[in-house]
C-alpha cells in the first residue's frame, strides 16, 4: 500500500478507537459512579438476613476472617417523614448500632461524611441533601416520622416519633439522596416498634468484591441455619446486567468502524498485488515462498494497526481527561446545527442543547472510568480487524506464477 | 473562429518543438511549413523518433508547441487558450492511434457515439450517427459488441468510426495499421483513403510502411526535425 | 447543464456491462473492488446510525405512550385535594362534551408505605372510576397478570407486579398500608383523626402546639389483583384503590387530585386548542379554584422526561456518525484509486474533446453513485434489522447465555443467566417505529457526504491530461 493509502487507514482506525475509548470511558465513568455507590451504601458485597440478631462473638468472627474488610449489622424499615410544612416523603430507615462509622468507615466515605462525625447520632436522624430539601428542613430542624410495628402479640400497631435532623449526606447518587435515612438502634428509642419486626441484616464488605463466592461459604459456617447470604452480583442483577448490556452494545456498534476501514485495506492491497504480480512471480522464482511474502502484506497491516490503535488510544485518553470541555463543544455545535436546521424551517432551533444538563442528569462533571483490560480489548480488536484484512488480501499471492516470469519477458 | 473553409484546411508555418530533459533540449521539430487543402490525403513519413506522432499531435492541439502558427480547420492554434482546446478537438478534429484505444465497457455502438454525445449532442441523435458510421465502415452487424469480442482489423474501424462521429475538417491517423496483419492493413488502408471523398475531411497520415505512404495524395518526410515532400 | 452523458459514463465504468446471455466475457460485470468495498463501507456504516434511530424512536414512543396512557393522561387539570367524586361529576360530564376530548376521570394520588408481613416499600396509591381501565388506551398498555384489575370497596387494592415483589406478596395476601392524616391545630391528642373515614386512626397521636400534626393512619387492604405497565421506571411503585376508599384515604397532605383526559390525537399540534377547550369547558363549573394555568399538557408535564431522552438519541446519532465519516473518507479514497485506474480511459475521453468539467462530472458522478447504492444498502439493511430488532435481540440473548454459560462452567462458578431487555430497565418489547421522514434526512447526509468525499478525487481526474495517451505510443 501506498504511505498515503496507510496513513489514511490508519487514521480510520485511530477514529474507531478513540471514538469507543471516549464512549465506554464516559459510560463505564458514570456506571462506576453509581455501582461504588450502591456497593457502599445500599448492597455491600454480601448481605447476610437473618431471623434473630447475630450475637458479637459471631459478629467479631466473621470480621476476623481473611478477606473480610468490615461486617455491620442493621435493620431497615419504611417510614413516612413529614417536615414542617406538610411535604411528605417515604424514607428507606437504617436502624444501625452507635459508633458504626468505626465499623465500616468507607460506608460513611461513600456518604460523603466525615470520618470524624458518628454515624449514626444519638436521637437524630441523619437524611440526604434532596430529602432534607423536600422536607424543607435545616440541620437540627425536626421531622415527623410515622411507621408501624408489627407482632404476634398486639398485632399491627401505628408509630409515630418527632426527630431531630442530623448533617445531611450527600452520596451522589439521587436515590440514596432522596430516600435513605439513618437512626441510632437502641431499644429506648421512639421507633424501636417500628424495627422490632424488621430482619436483622449484616452488611459485609470484601477485600476484593470478586471473591465473593468463596466468601460466602466461608461464612455461611459461622452462621446458624435460616441466614440467607445475598452476594452484590445478586442483589443488583439486572442493573449490572443492564450496564453490561449497554457497553457491549455501543461496543458492537462502534466496531464497524473497524469493518469499514478493513474492506478498505483488503481492496487496497489486493489491487497493489495485482500491480506487483510481476515482481512477487520473480521472488516466488528466486526462492521466496508464498508465506515469505504474505507476511510482508501481513506485516503492513499489523503496522496500520498498531499505528492507528496508538493514536487513537492517546487521542482517546485526552479527549477523556477533557471530557467536560468537549461536551461544551459538542453542544454549542448541536446548538449551532439546530439553529441552521431552524432557519431552514426545519425543528423549533430552541431548547436545552447542553449535554447530560443538569436539570436532568444529577451530576455535576462526567466522571470517565475504562478499565486498562477495556482499552486492550478495543486496541486488539482494531489490530485483529487490520491483519484479518491483510491477511485476506494476501492470498491473492499464491496467484503469482514464477513460470511466467520467463513468457512474458 | 473559422474563417475561410476553401482555403486550406491545415497550415503550419514555422513550427518549432522542443522536449526539454534534464540532460540536453531535444529539437524535435525544426520549423515545419505545411500546406493541406480539405478533402485531401497527406501521409508523412520517417522512422521512430523522427516526431512524426509529436507533429500529428500538435496539430491535433494533444500537444503544445513553442514556435509559429498552426491554422486547423481555421482554428489559429497559436492563438488558442486553454479553454478552447475540448471544442477544437471534438469538433474539428478525429484521432485514429496505433492502438485503437476504445473503452472496454462499451459496445463498438457506444464507443462511436460517445464524443457527440459528450459534445452535446441527444442521445438518440449521437446513437443514430454511430449506427450510420459503422455501416459505412463495414462493422453493422458487429456494432453491439465489445471491444474485447472484436477482431483487430474491426476494433480499428470502430475507432475510425469514432473519429468520423463529429464531422470532423482534419483526420489524424497514427501507425493506424502499426498493429494489424496484411489483410486488415489492407482494409483500413482503403477506408482511410477513401474519406477525403466520404466525408471532405482532410486526412493526415503518419506511418513508417511505404505501401500506405504512396496511397497519399501527398508525402511527405520527417526527417531532422525538417519536413520534405517526396 | 448536461448531466446525461457524464452519468452514462460513470454508471457504466463503476459497474461494467450489463449482464447478457452468453458467458465468455472477461471482464467481470460488477463494480470493481476497490468501489466495491467502498459501497460495502457506506452500506454497513450507515446500519448502526438506522438502527439507533428507528430503536430509539420507539423505545421513545413505547415509553411516552406507556406513560401517557397509564399515567399522565393527554392533559391534566390540578384540583384541590378536598374534591368529592360528586364534585368532579359535572366537571367530567363537561369535558366529555368538549372538542377533541375523548374521555375524563377524576384521579386521587398518594404516597404511603405499605407493609406486609415479609417486607415494607413505599407505595404509590392512585384511585380512579373503572371506566379508566376499560379506556382503549389504557387497556393496551397496563396488562392484567392475575386476578383482578379493578378494586371495589375499601378494602380492595391491585398492585404493580414489581411492588408485589417487594413486599413479596400475591393476589389474595393482606397488606397494611400507612399514611398521614392531618390532624387539626386544637383537635390534640386523643384518638380520632381529621377524617372522616371511620378508619382506624388511633396511635400515639401528639399533642403539642406545633402547627403541623400528623397522625399515622393505619389501613387494611387485601389483594385482589396484579397489574403490570412494561416498564419499571412507571409502574415500580403503583397500587389502585377504589375512588371510595380514595377518598377517605389520600387526603392532606400526601395526597394529589386532578382531572386526567384523554384525546383523540394526542401527537398533534391541536394540543393547544384542546387546552384552551378545556379551560372553557371546566371554569363555569368551579368558579372558586379554576384557573387556566392549572391546565397541563402531557408534553409540558413529562417534559424532562422527553428532554433527557432527546439528549440520549442526538449523542447516539451522533456517535454513530462517525462511522459514516470513515465511510465517506474512505469512498473518497477508493475513488482516487479508481481514478487512477482509469487514467489511460480519462486520456482517451480528452483526446474525443471531453472537457474539464465533463471529466470532473464523471467522476463526482461516480462517487454519488457508488454512495446513493450504499446509502440504499444500508438504509434497507438497517430498517431490516430494526423491523426485527425484537427476535434479533432474542437471539442475541441465547448466544450470549450459551457462551457464558460455557465460560463459566469452565470457571467453576455458577452462570449468571443475562436478560438483555431487562424488564427492569426496558421495554420489555421495542415497537417499531420508522420515522421516514428522518430516515430521508440520514440518506440525504450519506449521499451529501459521498459528494463532498468524491470531489477532491473528481478534481485530481480532471488534471489527468492527454499526454499519457501519446507517451504511449
Amino acid at each position: 500500500m501506498s504511505l498515503s493509502a496507510m496513513i489514511l487507514a490508519s487514521a480510520g482506525i485511530a477514529a474507531g478507537v478513540t471514538a469507543l475509548i471516549v464512549v465506554l470511558g464516559v459510560m463505564g465513568g458514570l456506571q462506576q459512579g453509581y455501582i461504588d455507590s450502591i456497593l457502599e451504601i445500599s448492597s455491600f458485597h454480601l448481605r447476610v438476613t437473618l431471623e434473630r440478631d447475630c450475637p458479637p462473638e459471631t459478629l467479631q468472627a466473621i470480621r476476623s476472617l481473611p478477606g473480610i474488610s468490615s461486617a455491620l449489622q442493621f435493620r431497615e424499615a419504611h417510614l413516612l417523614a413529614t417536615g414542617p410544612s406538610g411535604s411528605t416523603l417515604t424514607l428507606n430507615v437504617r436502624a444501625m448500632p452507635m459508633n458504626s462509622e468505626r465499623d465500616d468507615p468507607s460506608l460513611v466515605k461513600a456518604l460523603g461524611l466525615s470520618l470524624e462525625a458518628p454515624l449514626p447520632r444519638h436521637d437524630a436522624l441523619i437524611l440526604g441533601k434532596e430529602a432534607t430539601a423536600y422536607l424543607g428542613v435545616d440541620p437540627g430542624a425536626e421531622v415527623e416520622l410515622l411507621g408501624m410495628s408489627q407482632s404476634a402479640e398486639e398485632g399491627v400497631v401505628p408509630i409515630k416519633a418527632r426527630m431531630r435532623t442530623g448533617a445531611s449526606f450527600s452520596s451522589g447518587y439521587y436515590e440514596f439522596d432522596s430516600g435513605l435515612g439513618f437512626v441510632p438502634l437502641e431499644d429506648g428509642s421512639p421507633l424501636a416498634g417500628a424495627f422490632s419486626s424488621a430482619s436483622p441484616t449484616i452488611g459485609i464488605k470484601l477485600k476484593n468484591r470478586f471473591d465473593d463466592y468463596h466468601a460466602t461459604a466461608a461464612i455461611a459456617k459461622l452462621l446458624p441455619e435460616g441466614a440467607v447470604i445475598l452476594s452484590w452480583r445478586d442483589y443488583n442483577r439486572s442493573f449490572f446486567g443492564a450496564l453490561r448490556t449497554e457497553k457491549a452494545m455501543m461496543m458492537l456498534l462502534i466496531s464497524l468502524i473497524f469493518i469499514v476501514v478493513g474492506i478498505n485495506i483488503f481492496h487496497a492491497m489486493r489491487r497493489v498485488i495485482a500491480s506487483k504480480m510481476a515482481d512477487i512471480a520473480v521472488l516466488k522464482a528466486c526462492g521466496a515462498t508464498d508465506r515469505d511474502i504474505r507476511l510482508i502484506f501481513i506485516a503492513e497491516g499489523l503496522a496500520v494497526g498498531l499505528a492507528g490503535a496508538a493514536a487513537g488510544s492517546a487521542l482517546g485518553l485526552i479527549l477523556c481527561a477533557n471530557i467536560n470541555a468537549i461536551l461544551e463543544i459538542l453542544a454549542g455545535g448541536l446548538r449551532a446545527a439546530a439553529g441552521a436546521l431552524a432557519a431552514l424551517g426545519i425543528g423549533s432551533g430552541s431548547g436545552d442543547y447542553r449535554l447530560f444538563s443538569p436539570s436532568y442528569f444529577y451530576i455535576d462533571k462526567i466522571p470517565v472510568s475504562i478499565s486498562m483490560s477495556e482499552r486492550l480489548f478495543i486496541a486488539a480488536t482494531a489490530i485483529a480487524s487490520t491483519v484479518l484484512a491483510a491477511f485476506s488480501a494476501a492470498s491473492k499471492v499464491s496467484e503469482a506464477k514464477p513460470s511466467e516470469v520467463f513468457r512474458n519477458e | 473562429m473559422s474563417d475561410d473553409m476553401q482555403g486550406a484546411a491545415i497550415r503550419c508555418a514555422g513550427l518549432v518543438k522542443n522536449f526539454e530533459s534534464q540532460a540536453e533540449t531535444l529539437r524535435v521539430l525544426q520549423g515545419i511549413d505545411l500546406e493541406l487543402p480539405p478533402a485531401s490525403s497527406c501521409s508523412i513519413m520517417g522512422a521512430s523518433g523522427s516526431g512524426k506522432s509529436t507533429l500529428l499531435s500538435i496539430i491535433g492541439a494533444l500537444e503544445r508547441f513553442d514556435a509559429g502558427e498552426v491554422t486547423v480547420g481555421g482554428y489559429k492554434l497559436h492563438e488558442l487558450p486553454e479553454k478552447g482546446l475540448p471544442a477544437f478537438r471534438s469538433g474539428v478534429v478525429g484521432f485514429v492511434f496505433q492502438f485503437h484505444y476504445l473503452l472496454k465497457d462499451f459496445t463498438a455502438l457506444e464507443n462511436v457515439a460517445l464524443p457527440a454525445y459528450m459534445a452535446g449532442a441527444p442521445r438518440a441523435e449521437a446513437w443514430a450517427r454511430a449506427e450510420t458510421l459503422l455501416a459505412k465502415v463495414g462493422m453493422a452487424g458487429r456494432k453491439d459488441h465489445y471491444p474485447s469480442e472484436l477482431s483487430g482489423g474491426e476494433r480499428q474501424r470502430a475507432a475510425i468510426a469514432r473519429a468520423l462521429v463529429n464531422n470532423p475538417r482534419v483526420i489524424l491517423a497514427d501507425e493506424p495499421t502499426g498493429n494489424l496483419d496484411a489483410a486488415n492493413a489492407a482494409a483500413i488502408r482503403e477506408l482511410i483513403f477513401g474519406l477525403p471523398s466520404l466525408t471532405g475531411a482532410a486526412v493526415i497520415l503518419a506511418t513508417h510502411d511505404r505501401g500506405m505512404a504512396e496511397s497519399a495524395g501527398y508525402q511527405f518526410q520527417l526527417a531532422e526535425g525538417r519536413l520534405c515532400p517526396l | 447543464m448536461r448531466i446525461g452523458s457524464p452519468f452514462f459514463i460513470a454508471a457504466r465504468s463503476l459497474l461494467g456491462r450489463p449482464r447478457r446471455g452468453g458467458r465468455g466475457s472477461v471482464a467481470r460485470p460488477g463494480p470493481s473492488g476497490g468501489m466495491a468495498g467502498a459501497i460495502l463501507g457506506i452500506g454497513i456504516s450507515l446500519i448502526p446510525l438506522v438502527l439507533v434511530l428507528i430503536v430509539s424512536d420507539g423505545m421513545i414512543e413505547g415509553i411516552t405512550s406507556r406513560y401517557m396512557e397509564t399515567k399522565t393522561y393527554h392533559v391534566q387539570v390540578a384540583a384541590p385535594d378536598f374534591i368529592s367524586s360528586l364534585d368532579a361529576r359535572r366537571g367530567i360530564e363537561a369535558l366529555r362534551k368538549t372538542k377533541g376530548v375523548t374521555a375524563a376521570w377524576l384521579e386521587k394520588d398518594g404516597s404511603g408505605v405499605a407493609v406486609s408481613s415479609k417486607a415494607s416499600n413505599a407505595i404509590a396509591m392512585r384511585s380512579i372510576e373503572p371506566s379508566f381501565f376499560e379506556d382503549p388506551g389504557t387497556a393496551r398498555y397496563l396488562r392484567l397478570v392475575d386476578g383482578r384489575m379493578i378494586p371495589e370497596g375499601r378494602r380492595e387494592i391491585v398492585l404493580g407486579t414489581a411492588l408485589a415483589q417487594a413486599l413479596k406478596v400475591k393476589t389474595g395476601d393482606m397488606i397494611t398500608v400507612i399514611t398521614p392524616s392531618y390532624v387539626a391545630l386544637g383537635e390534640g391528642s386523643g384518638s380520632g383523626g381529621s377524617s372522616p373515614s371511620g378508619a382506624a386512626s388511633a396511635g400515639s397521636a401528639y399533642a403539642g402546639s406545633d402547627l403541623t400534626a400528623f397522625s399515622p393512619k393505619l389501613s387494611f387492604f387485601r389483594i385482589v389483583g396484579t397489574v403490570s405497565a412494561g416498564y419499571r421506571d412507571l409502574d415500580g411503585l403503583w397500587a389502585f384503590i377504589s375512588p371510595v376508599a380514595g377518598e377517605s384515604l389520600l387526603t392532606y397532605p400526601s395526597a394529589s387530585s386532578f382531572f386526567g383526559i384523554k384525546t383523540a390525537e394526542p401527537f398533534s399540534n391541536g394540543l393547544g386548542d384542546i387546552k384552551e377547550a378545556v379551560s372553557a369547558s371546566l371554569s363555569p363549573h368551579y368558579p372558586d379554584w379554576f384557573e387556566p394555568y392549572l391546565v397541563r399538557t402531557w408534553p409540558e408535564i413529562e417534559r424532562s422526561l422527553y428532554r433527557s431522552f432527546g439528549t440520549t438519541k442526538s449523542m447516539l446519532l451522533f456517535i454513530m456518525g462517525i462511522a459514516l465519516l470513515v465511510a465517506a473518507i474512505n469512498l473518497g479514497s477508493s475513488l482516487s484509486t479508481f481514478v487512477v485506474e482509469r487514467s489511460m480511459d480519462i486520456a482517451i475521453l480528452r483526446s474525443a474533446g471531453a472537457t474539464d468539467a465533463t471529466i470532473r462530472s464523471i467522476f463526482a458522478g461516480a462517487g454519488l453513485i457508488t454512495g446513493g447504492l450504499g446509502t440504499l444498502l444500508g438504509v434497507s439493511a438497517g430498517i431490516f434489522l430494526a423491523w426485527n430488532v425484537n427476535g434479533l435481540i432474542a437471539g442475541l440473548e441465547w448466544l450470549i447465555n450459551i457462551a457464558d454459560a460455557g465460560f463459566a462452567f469452565l470457571r467453576g462458578q455458577p452462570s449468571v443467566p443475562l436478560k438483555l431487555l431487562d424488564p427492569g430497565y426496558y421495554l420489555e418489547r421495542i415497537p417499531v417505529v420508522v420515522n421516514f421522514g428522518q430516515v430521508a434526512l440520514v440518506a440525504g447526509l450519506s449521499i451529501a457526504l459521498s459528494a463532498a468525499a468524491s470531489l477532491v478525487p473528481a478534481h485530481k481526474a480532471s488534471r489527468i491530461s492527454v499526454q499519457e495517451l501519446i507517451r504511449k505510443s
